[in-house]
């Protein structure tokens, strides 16, 4: 019995191991790059108010490129999430263990 | 211990939904230039002998929603961004030179693409190696996609052993000029190019 358990907790170890390695995987994927930049634009369907002045559209657009601060927020969310769940499985296994 | 029980599943489901989040964040392609998630990307070079250089350029730009022009005049629509030397461990008498093209096209010009589309439309854009923000500027500079490209692209800037921590300003030109008359339901969609950039190292004569 105890080894079952014992064997689920590193089951889940194992998970969070593995979760920790993918989200590190993804944020250094998006900091290597082959040397390209992909450059988009958008046509909407319905008609669109012309006009031949571009300037004050060109003002929106001239923050199109940010420094990746979401990309950080969500990466710290997920270590945190992660430090706090091996925390509390440790604690919830080890509280089963002495039971 | 039910509690627990649940409160562990609860803490893997969150963690899962937020690697999840995480890699999407990183993939998405926001069309709505505010707020988009871009990430600087880097070119990476490495010589033996101790010689490192690193240029960042962006992973994305966005040119946003494009308007038909009720003329058939010109209507230029500018997205700036920046190409740096974030690190330049050289030799002195180096230099790290960046080229750039388009990575699918056979006439040497830059192009956006039409997606999902069977017969998809094109519309053109132009490199600048400066700063334009309206059309008396453009008068002022020539692209680099005028000229013909070598194999690694258009030159658009060379960074001496000493410029680290320097940027060189590139502006992308589209006219919408390209949109005049044609029919908005069939060009309607999401268009995207690949600008190729290459870096290569040299070494200065004299």
């Amino acid at each position: 019995m105890k080894k079952i358990k014992i064997g689920k907790c590193l089951c889940l170890l194992f998970v969070i191991v593995l979760m920790l390695f993918t989200t590190s995987m993804t944020t250094f994927l998006s900091y290597t790059n082959n040397g390209s930049t992909k450059v988009i634009a958008h046509i909407e369907t319905a008609p669109t108010e012309t006009n031949s002045e571009s300037n004050t559209v060109v003002a929106q657009d001239n923050n199109s490129t940010s420094t990746g601060d979401v990309t950080y927020f969500y990466v710290s969310v997920s270590l945190l999430l992660l430090m706090i769940s091996i925390l509390v499985i440790i604690g919830t296994c080890l509280k089963k263990k002495f039971d | 211990m039910k509690i627990k029980k649940i409160i562990v599943a609860l803490l893997v489901g969150t963690l899962t939904a937020t690697t999840v989040v995480s890699a999407s964040a990183v993939a998405l392609t926001d069309k709505n230039p505010d707020g988009s998630t871009e990430v600087k990307a880097r070119i990476e070079g490495s010589q033996p002998g101790d010689v490192s250089y690193i240029i960042t350029i962006p992973e994305k730009v966005d040119f946003g929603t494009l308007s038909q022009p009720t003329t058939d005049s010109d209507s230029n629509k500018y997205v700036d961004f920046d190409v740096e030397a974030t690190k330049l461990d050289i030799e002195a008498r180096s230099a790290v030179s960046v080229f750039v093209k388009d990575s699918s096209s056979t006439d040497g010009q830059f192009y956006l693409t039409q997606q999902n589309k069977e017969n998809p439309f094109t519309i053109p854009y132009d490199v600048y190696t400066a700063l334009i923000t309206n059309d008396n500027e453009i008068g002022e500079n020539t692209p680099v996609n005028v000229s013909d490209p070598s194999e690694s692209g258009y030159h658009i800037t060379t960074f001496l052993s000493n410029a680290e921590g320097e940027t060189q300003d590139i502006t992308l030109s589209l006219n919408q000029k390209k949109l005049y008359g044609q029919n908005l339901d069939d060009i309607a969609g999401d268009y995207s190019g690949t600008m190729m950039f290459h870096t290569a190292l040299t070494t200065l004569g004299g």
